[in-house]
């Protein structure tokens, strides 16, 4: 017997199929719009509506390629998949629907060009928001559309097909960008799933509770409950299990200090009244989710050429002198996807693979999963992960942060979708060949300001939160910025063997890793949103 | 160090450097307090002085932070009524605040309630007055973080009082205006044992109508430094409930009522001081003792069309009383800076943004303020025996966001009432006195928090 409360029922026909569950796919176009004229938009947008798949599909997707893998012990082939979703900006639903106005998240409103300073990015120079070719406020696109795939060339066939058909209907493109897994460049299957800094990525994504049918869960695999109520409830080890409403409005939240217990869902609505004053938008919002795009230019060499001077800064005889050491440090995981928690000295490229070990660690609780993989030790302090680690600043686990109790970090949880763009450099290259690559950073959440920008501005770009100490702490280096400082330099605690040697950022200037050159905020409608109300 | 320094390590007692030894007798005074008053469980021994380390190597630390915007009133109003909630200053007296807090009224020497003004509903340590001129427009927002222990001991020289009060609020204030105007009686709320406290006239009266209009120093009765000292040393001692170890939020502050519960502040010093407790560490909290605006999150303030604000952590927020590197602040002003006009016109703050929002109470802003404080630890602390848990936390069933306290073992997924906070360990009143240098007047008793 599921309990329906703690497993809300999704609306599995509404709600859109890279929300929760998530494309997945290796090869992902991504098309950016603004409309010509309504009606033909209108008319453009109706004859598309069948295309948009929802959760009912790519769950049932996902159900049977786990269930061919169970059996077959290896990945399905020949099970492919074409998948496609919509979102809107603001400015594009307002453009749609008058009651778009009712929208209340400041951060949507005013778009990702506004929330280029919120999250810390430079306000002048290539990379701020005014220059980038998509999402600056001259070029912000009014529709996203997505095209998701196993096979590259049907992707970028379709994308095509796409783009005539839009432009037939009078759409103006603003850009269109495709997305590979590393893999496909040089068929490196040590790449599936790694980022271009060579790390691989998307490891920790949250559990979402509820059922796609009466009997039937969304996150089949759940780990028997800690008897502490005031602990969550994990579907695989390490993923804890969050109330559907922190990703798709209308449905239960989490209440915050207590993991387990649902609170109200967002009040949606026509429009406030005395007794709902508070709705952060409108009806047809239901089943929607907001979803983020940050498209980030990765500097391979710069990063390759950082870790090699830093590592240098320390002596011969501290492992944190190999500049894949300090790597594993910065982010909270070696290149494999091993987390330094249950590997502290060296990358374990088993342990990296086995999704069933490679999340299942916390930092306060020790323990033994009993998977092979050791037990895990105590970490309050940061001395194994440092606190400034960027899987930590983004997510501390079951340690409290500045907010509080741990269980406050699941409302800050997000669902990322992103993929990486652009061929790889070898590993470990200093030298960089001028070629563009990075991320298309994608993620999904009831809030962008309370969560996307949250963890920008207010964990990542921080000196001190969610936790730090004297000797740990710091800004996450990583993907973290700093515009307060006149060079935005940031700098973190990495211990050292016995004491913590604080990793400066002499000077240079380190957002030059990792830069913005595009972003959106977007809305992604359910079906009647796009049926009833946006295409009519 | 040998003494007690003043927090962040000001210099106002240079004018009168006897007062150094009276804050340092404050301050370690509250130490043997709490040696002194656990009762059955022999005062804490995992707890030290920073004064008398247990040994002399470099000690380890935590900073625990939080928001200085009140976590009882965004629990239980959400972010935004919560800031304009929070602005308000509640009478003494008050039967219920929006927090559930009552006190009571002064009393004058007949017994009848006599007008003090009352305190501000900010209890993160961080206390504000918004400054609005005639047409509601916010000119300035004032910070503060100096807790009322410290201005007591800066009351025992009047003249000091005075300047200090002239220098940081008003060339206006007149030495009048700073102290009680006939003798009064009061019952702190925080304190346990409600003793009644009395005040003659000519005592330093720490709800002056200078410190309520702009927030020289905290008010909330629950806003002392002796509060944090006490938080500290109990969160030195390990707790058990049922068998299970207890060292983490909500149960940690509702196994003994170890600070408030929905705060901010208290659960996540407590947290974080226990932590290293429970890592075999003696824990102390770093001289000077204070609590300190540390960071606030400029990115989320912009002017009116969004655009970002030069030198805002400078020119802006100005650091008005700090440490001498800056790094700690007790005392901030939010204003626009001289000369600055937007579009050819004044600029007011409250035109300012923050998080997209124009900025109308004092609650926005502190809401993307950093506070914190710094524990220490030492290791090799002498196994303890646990502490049995008298209460554990549920969600409130009207609010699941606010913390309710429950008897260990209840299921909370069922509905039940709270249950009354009473704790059946001894309960001491950790009040005390500075004791006033000689030939000066007696000026305020501290109240200090305690729930033992």
């Amino acid at each position: 017997m599921i309990d329906a409360i703690a497993e809300p029922l999704l609306a599995v026909d509404e709600i859109q199929g890279n929300i929760l569950g998530g494309f997945n796919k290796d090869h992902q176009a991504l098309i950016f719009a603004s409309f010509g004229g309504i009606e033909s938009a209108k008319s453009w947008l109706r004859s598309n509506l069948e295309k948009i798949t929802y959760l009912r599909e790519v769950s049932a997707y996902r159900r049977a390629r786990k269930a061919h893998i169970r059996r077959y012990g290896d990945e399905p082939e020949g099970m492919t998949a074409l998948w496609q979703t919509v979102a809107f900006t603001f400015q594009g639903l307002g453009k749609l629907t008058a009651d778009a106005d009712l929208f209340s998240d400041m951060s949507f409103r005013l778009g990702a060009a506004r929330g280029s300073v919120t999250v810390g990015d430079p306000t002048s120079g290539s990379f701020s928001a005014v220059q980038w070719p998509v999402g600056s406020p001259a070029t912000t696109p009014d529709v996203f559309w997505l095209i998701a795939g196993d096979d590259p060339v049907e992707v970028s066939r379709s994308a095509a097909a796409f783009l005539e058909v839009a432009k037939q209907a009078g759409l103006r493109i603003e850009g269109t960008e495709y997305g590979h897994d590393l893999s496909y460049f040089d068929r490196d299957d040590l790449r599936k799933g790694h980022e271009h800094f060579g790390f691989k990525d998307g490891i920790s994504q949250p559990a979402v509770r509820g059922r796609v049918s009466d009997t039937e869960l969304l996150e089949l695999v759940r780990q028997p409950p800690d008897p502490d109520y005031t602990k969550p409830e994990f579907a695989q080890p390490g993923q804890p299990l969050v109330y559907p409403g922190q990703f798709v409005l209308g449905y239960p939240l989490q209440a915050l200090d207590f993991p387990r217990v649902p609170a109200p869902p967002d009040t949606l609505g026509r429009n406030p009244s005395a007794t709902a004053p508070n709705i952060i938008g409108p009806w047809w919002a239901q089943n929607g989710s907001f979803l983020v795009y940050r498209r980030l230019r990765q500097d391979v060499a710069a990063f390759n050429k950082f870790l090699n001077d830093q590592a240098a800064a320390f002596g011969a005889a501290d492992p944190l002198s190999a500049p894949s050491f300090i790597g594993s440090r910065l982010v909270g995981r070696w290149k494999s996807g091993a987390p330094v928690m249950r590997s502290p000295s060296s990358d374990n490229p088993v342990l990296g693979k086995d999704d069933d070990a490679n999340n299942a660690f916390e930092f306060a609780a020790d323990g033994n999963p009993n998977d092979g993989f050791g037990a895990i030790p105590l970490d309050a302090d940061g001395k194994i992960c440092p606190m400034s680690a960027h899987i930590r600043k983004v997510n501390s686990r079951d340690i409290d942060s500045d907010l509080g109790s741990a269980n406050r970090t699941l409302t800050k949880r997000i669902l990322r979708r992103g993929i990486p763009y652009g061929a790889p450099l070898p590993d470990g290259a200093v030298t960089d060949d001028g070629e563009d690559r990075g991320l298309l950073f994608l993620c999904y959440q009831r809030s962008i300001s309370s969560q996307f920008e949250f963890l920008c501005g207010d964990w990542m770009n921080s000196r001190f939160n969610p936790r730090s100490g004297a000797t740990s702490g710091g800004f996450d280096l990583l993907v973290g910025q700093n515009p307060n400082a006149p060079a935005r330099d940031r700098s973190c605690f990495v211990p050292a063997q016995n004491s913590s040697v604080n990793i400066p950022t002499q000077g240079v200037l380190l957002n030059q890793f990792v830069n913005p050159t595009g972003g959106g905020y977007f809305f992604t409608p359910s079906r009647t949103a796009l049926r009833d109300v946006l295409s009519k | 160090m040998t003494t007690f320094l003043p927090p962040a390590d000001v210099r106002d007692f240079d004018a009168d450097p006897a007062l150094y030894g009276t804050w340092n007798d404050t301050i370690a005074q509250i130490f043997v307090d709490i040696k002194n008053s656990n009762g059955d469980y022999k005062g804490y021994p995992a707890f030290y002085s920073p004064l008398a380390p247990p040994s002399m190597i470099a000690p380890a630390s935590a900073t625990p932070t939080w928001p200085g915007i009140p976590k009882g009133l965004t629990a239980r109003f959400g972010d935004d009524q919560g800031a304009a909630l929070a602005d308000k200053v509640i009478p003494w007296g008050t039967a219920m605040d929006d927090e559930g807090f009552s006190s009571k009224p002064f009393l004058d020497k007949a017994g009848k309630p006599v007008d003090n003004n009352g305190y501000r509903q900010q209890d993160e340590y961080l206390e504000w007055a918004v400054h609005r001129d005639q047409k509601g427009r916010i000119v300035e927002i004032l910070f503060t973080c100096e807790g009322p222990e410290y201005w007591g001991c800066v009351a025992s020289n009047k003249d000091l009082l005075l300047k200090l009060y002239q220098t940081y609020i008003s060339a206006q204030v007149q030495p009048g205006d700073l102290v009680f105007p006939q003798d009064m009686t009061w019952i702190d709320p925080n304190d346990p044992s409600q003793a009644v406290q009395n005040f003659s006239a000519g005592d330093y009266n720490p709800y002056n109508k200078w410190n309520m209009a702009a927030a020289m120093h905290l008010t909330h009765p629950a806003n002392t430094l002796g509060a944090e000292i006490t938080l500290a040393a109990q969160s030195s001692a390990l707790y058990t409930m049922r068998g299970h170890s207890v060292n983490t939020n909500p149960n940690l502050t509702c196994c003994r009522g170890i600070g408030e519960i929905n705060r901010s502040s208290d659960p996540n010093i407590a947290s974080a001081a226990n932590g290293l407790a429970e890592a075999g560490n003696y824990i102390t909290l770093r001289n000077p003792i204070g609590l300190y605006m540390l960071d606030i999150n400029t990115a989320l303030f912009a002017m009116p069309d969004g655009s970002p604000i030069d030198n805002f952590s400078g020119a802006y927020f100005q650091k008005l009383r700090c440490s001498d590197d800056k790094q700690l602040t007790l005392r901030a002003r939010l204003a626009i800076p001289d000369g600055v006009l937007w579009k050819g016109q004044p600029l007011f703050v409250s035109d300012l943004l923050c998080n997209n929002t124009p900025i109308r109470f004092g609650g926005q802003v502190a809401a993307a303020i950093t506070m914190g404080l710094f524990a220490e630890a030492l290791p090799g602390a002498l196994a303890q025996t646990r502490i049995e848990c008298e209460f554990q936390g549920c969600p409130d069933p009207n609010n699941p966001n606010v913390i309710v306290f429950a008897k260990p073992g209840t299921d909370c997924s069922k509905n039940h009432a709270a249950e009354p906070a009473v704790f059946s360990a001894p309960v001491s009143s950790l009040r005390f006195e500075r004791q006033p240098a000689k030939g000066r007047r007696s000026l305020i008793r501290t109240r200090v928090r305690s729930r033992l």
